[in-house]
């Protein structure tokens, strides 16, 4: 079992969630690589409370549509529709890794209520520390992307007021 | 047979319209509908359903303490957990306050159905 989160261990974990998850509830098998998400885009993240981190998910309008489709089983969808089905997506794949981080390495990790937001939204002044990029067979890209949150004193408190400094 | 009546608690619609989609021809019908914790306690109180299932992570009051409040107001009430954060103490700890399991997400028809048939025992 081991005593420290690392990044390696992190990026690993996320990447069984990613491919474990998100087929299951979207009906999308993805692959690992191809291009970056690109167009119509969405980013939808959350901040771990014990680790001075956060956890986004940045997909393409595309493949949000073809899942939300297959989540309702409607064939038309609603921006609504759309970034519920999204969030809720992000939700299950952020409790897959917080859990299985717990059972590696005893560290129990919250994570708050996720946030959707339209284009790709990466904090200012945020690290990132790892980018994975996944592709379907449908040139839909999505990539998991994890930052270092700066320290408190270099940006002040941090917290939902935080989402204004994304850009 | 009337269906057994299911209260959904979780702040996405989608899962709303997944359980409901997932319970149609089951002999349960997901008939009430809620978004947080504080909906949930109210609609028990004038509803009576036969079941609930219980998001833990939403805004305002959790699931959690929404099963409790319930739970203490009517120790027969049978309440699922459902949710992806499955640590081994909170499943303990819906377990100490009377829930009747725990669901993890991402489930499908037959998952959902063994759990609730589960809870009806007794």
């Amino acid at each position: 079992m081991a005593s420290v989160l690392t990044r390696e261990i992190f990026q690993d974990v996320v990447d069984r969630a990613v491919r474990d998850v998100i087929p299951q509830i979207s009906g999308i098998t993805l692959l690992p690589g191809g291009p970056p998400p690109s167009g119509e885009v969405y980013t939808i993240h959350t901040q771990f409370d014990s680790a001075p981190a956060v956890l986004a998910l940045c997909a393409e309008g595309s493949f949000l549509n073809r899942m939300t489709r297959y989540v309702t089983r409607q064939e038309q969808v609603t921006p609504e529709e759309r970034a519920d089905a999204a969030t809720e997506l992000f939700n299950v794949l952020c409790g897959h890794v917080v859990v299985e981080l717990y059972r590696m390495t005893q560290i129990k990790i919250r994570f708050r209520l996720p946030q959707f937001s339209p284009g790709l939204q990466i904090p200012a002044g945020h690290t990132r520390l790892f980018v994975a990029t996944y592709h379907s067979g449908s040139q839909e890209s999505i990539q998991m992307i994890q930052l270092k949150r700066p320290a408190p004193e270099e940006t002040g408190p941090v917290g939902m007021a935080e989402r204004s400094k994304w850009k | 047979m009337t269906a057994k009546k299911v209260m959904v608690v979780d702040d996405s619609r989608m899962v709303h319209l997944q359980i409901a989609r997932l319970l149609a021809d089951s002999g349960y019908e997901a008939a009430f509908f809620c978004q947080d914790g504080e909906s949930a306690i109210e609609t028990y109180r004038q509803e009576h359903p036969d079941l609930v299932t219980m998001d833990i992570l939403m805004p305002g009051m959790d699931g959690l303490e929404a099963a409790r409040a319930i739970l203490e107001e009517d120790p027969a009430a049978r309440i699922v957990i459902v949710s992806s954060l499955a640590y081994d103490d909170t499943m303990e700890e819906a377990g100490q306050i009377g829930a009747r399991g725990f669901l993890y997400k991402p489930f499908d028809r037959e998952t959902l159905l063994a759990a609730l048939d589960k809870a009806m025992e007794d």
